[in-house]
């Protein structure tokens, strides 16, 4: 179903949908936890001028959605657009937990799921340091998705 | 609580757990007092995940009073627990129950016998009043009581240092990258050294061990490690309470009182968690509160000092490191951030006029210099998204690679803690720091770096290896060493081989503050056999009187 432009307060889970397919654009990883999605986008949504600037990219993102590479066109659109900076707050929050903040990364004060599903180590082969996963020697092999 | 103990110990450190737990399997009635809190493992990590800035202190922050925390002291700007002279001392600790084995690396090195014989051997310097071989079956033990992971034929006999037992356990096994390196060094040298790569022992099990599980590579051993994989000290702790020791943690020794005319220490005034005052009084009086801790209660006690070194002749390890882009996947932020070293420049004629210095290959990526969280922001604002940005990011960071040196410090009595002007919370003068690493320090990791880039040419790398552009540059260890040393003369030291004070015949003092000289080794394996070497001299002295 199409989504549309206005995203009243009703309108949540039609935004947190639009905000996740979104998230997979631009973080090139079609698996993401719903519960974090749910979580950035209200720590995102928490501060009026960036929650205002999201809807905008949300708008931005639904114009490229359904195009044959919604990836480059995205870029298109964010290209020489003040909302390529929201985007790249976005990816940060995705790829490190934490919401960019004047150049400083600001995590949640109670909740460790944000780092501990930071997408950058898997990205990179490893994983978040506190939470391997891994059996003991691994260390000693490429990793696994290599 | 006012009741006497057959021995009070001053600190819940590996050297105060240790120490604890052996005298009490022995059947003494003995009381630790630590000044920090019992730590939460889960709320450590929790902490640590929730933190902007994972320092060695981020797990622990939200513990206690911030004013009275030295973690992280050195390095935030907003701290104030160091009150720094012009010379700042870069090392930081924890005062906790477990001491700053939560947030240390692991490693576990001996010191090598030329260390305990600096000043016949080199004339830099001062000797030990005992040797390697006098605390050789001490190390067997600390590694048997720590869980030490290594290989035996690497090390048994290396730079003379003989070893009497195997490792409790094998290996901690080698990064993709260790491997990488030892295959490019193969065979080469520098300067007539041969450059082989060693699996440098760890307190780190490769095997469950001693009720705990094997490492699963969480990297995250500084500041902590979920699982207990890697010792630390409230293993000892709780088993020395499981065999009757009292702990009073949360709770602050304020000052050691002797007896006016004998110098017996009579017993510690120590201020609780409530701020009550109380008296606690033992045959013996044991202090292991770490380098820093230690000295400062002597100064504020006014005691065990006719020396007049007491706070003097502080020592860290200097630490630089270099980096490099390989030419191929290195494959870092895996497994505990290092696995291998280079041990070969530990020791030689060369200590005349430089220092010794170990290196250590980094699992890393370029440590301090290249945070991931900064190259993710890096390239986001560049406005690369989508699979430009994780191609981009993970090319960036999968051929990282660092060493790092650490470097001996000579004891100098200049380099030292003193008092400050401004007291705590508990009326104690915080620590003054003064610290100016010397020429011989500096030659020697400035021909470390010579030697890095040695290695780096034998792995190939893009662009410039990243070297410290000012050569005054150098971070802390976190090794801190030698404020009560130890020796024969009462002039020149303050405790005897044995530990005891100089001056007060029931005072000993037990920890990396006693050590003489730095060598090159991670102190805390020497600092463990000294506390089980001195809970023999206890147990026996006390089963005499």
């Amino acid at each position: 179903m199409p989504i549309t432009g206005d995203f009243p307060s009703g309108h949540e889970t039609i935004r947190l949908r639009a905000f996740v397919e979104l998230s997979r654009c631009i973080t090139a990883v079609s698996e993401l936890d719903m519960n974090l999605a749910h979580n950035h986008l209200a720590h995102l949504s928490s501060d009026p001028k960036v929650r205002t600037d999201l809807d905008e990219l949300l708008t931005v993102w639904m114009s490229a959605q359904g195009s044959p590479d919604e990836e480059e066109a995205l870029r298109r659109a964010l290209n020489g657009s003040p909302l390529a900076q929201v985007a790249a707050v976005v990816l940060v929050l995705w790829y490190t937990g934490g919401l960019l903040v004047e150049g400083k990364l600001d995590y949640p004060e109670d909740d460790p799921e944000p780092y501990f599903g930071a997408l950058l180590w898997e990205a990179i082969g490893a994983h978040p340091p506190g939470q391997s996963g891994g059996y003991f020697g691994h260390w000693r092999y490429t990793p696994d998705n290599s | 609580m006012g009741e006497s103990h057959d021995v009070i110990v001053i600190g819940a450190g590996v050297a105060g757990a240790l120490l604890t737990y052996r005298l009490r399997r022995k059947g003494h009635r003995v009381l630790l007092i630590e000044s920090g809190p019992v730590i939460d493992r889960l709320e450590a990590v929790k902490a640590y995940a929730t933190a902007d800035e994972k320092t060695p202190g981020s797990p622990y922050r939200k513990l206690w009073n911030a004013a009275m925390r030295p973690d992280d002291a050195a390095t935030d700007p907003g701290r104030t627990y160091y009150r720094q002279s012009n010379d700042p001392f870069k090392s930081t600790y924890q005062r906790a129950v477990g001491g700053s084995t939560w947030h240390w690396l692991g490693n576990v090195p001996r010191l090598v016998p030329s260390d305990f014989k600096m000043a016949t051997l080199y004339g830099v310097g001062v000797d030990w009043p005992l040797s390697y071989m006098d605390l050789e079956k001490w190390y067997a033990e600390a590694e048997i009581e720590l869980g030490v992971a290594g290989r035996h034929e690497q090390w048994d006999g290396l730079l003379g240092a003989y070893r009497s037992t195997p490792f409790p356990m094998s290996e901690i096994w080698p990064s993709y990258s260790d491997l990488l390196v030892e295959e490019a060094l193969r065979g080469k040298s520098f300067d007539g050294v041969r450059l082989e790569v060693l699996r440098t022992p760890q307190a780190r099990n490769s095997r469950p061990y001693d009720g705990r599980p094997a490492c699963a590579g969480n990297s995250s051993c500084v500041p902590v490690c979920p699982i207990q994989a890697k010792y630390d000290a409230s293993l000892h702790v709780q088993k020395a309470m499981d065999h009757g020791a009292d702990l009073l943690a949360n709770t602050t020794v304020v000052r050691l009182i002797p007896d006016s005319e004998s110098g017996v220490i009579t017993g510690a005034e120590y201020v609780g968690k409530d701020k009550t005052r109380s008296f606690a009084s033992a045959r013996l009086v044991v202090l292991s509160a770490h380098a820093i801790e230690s000295a400062r209660l002597l100064l504020h006690s006014g005691i065990a000092n006719s020396s007049d070194q007491v706070g003097r002749n502080l020592m860290d390890h200097l630490n630089r490191f270099a980096w490099i882009r390989a030419r191929t996947p290195m494959f870092p932020f895996r497994g505990p951030p290092t696995t291998s070293g280079i041990d070969a420049f530990r020791d030689g004629d060369f200590r005349r006029t430089r220092a010794a210095f170990r290196l250590s290959l980094g699992n890393d990526g370029a440590g301090r210099a290249v945070k991931l969280e900064s190259t993710v922001m890096e390239l986001a604002e560049k406005g690369l998204l989508g699979r430009a940005f994780r191609d981009a990011l993970r090319g960036k960071t999968e051929t990282l690679f660092r060493i790092s040196c650490s470097a001996e410090v000579l004891p100098r009595p200049s380099n030292r803690i003193a008092q400050a002007s401004v007291k705590d919370e508990n009326g104690i003068p915080f620590p003054l720091m003064h610290f100016r690493p010397d020429d011989y320090s500096r030659a020697g990791y400035l021909y470390a770096e010579t030697v890095m880039k040695r290695i780096f040419d034998s792995i190939g790398y893009e662009d410039a290896a990243k070297f410290e552009a000012d050569e005054s540059t150098f971070s802390g260890a976190g090794h801190i060493m030698g404020t009560c040393r130890m020796g024969s003369d009462p002039r020149t030291s303050v405790v005897d081989a044995n530990c005891r004070s100089h001056d007060h015949p029931n005072l000993f003092v037990v920890g990396s503050s006693v050590f003489p000289t730095s060598g090159t080794a991670n102190p805390t394996l020497t600092v463990a056999a000294l506390a089980l070497r001195l809970a023999s001299f206890l147990d026996r002295a006390l089963a005499s009187t």
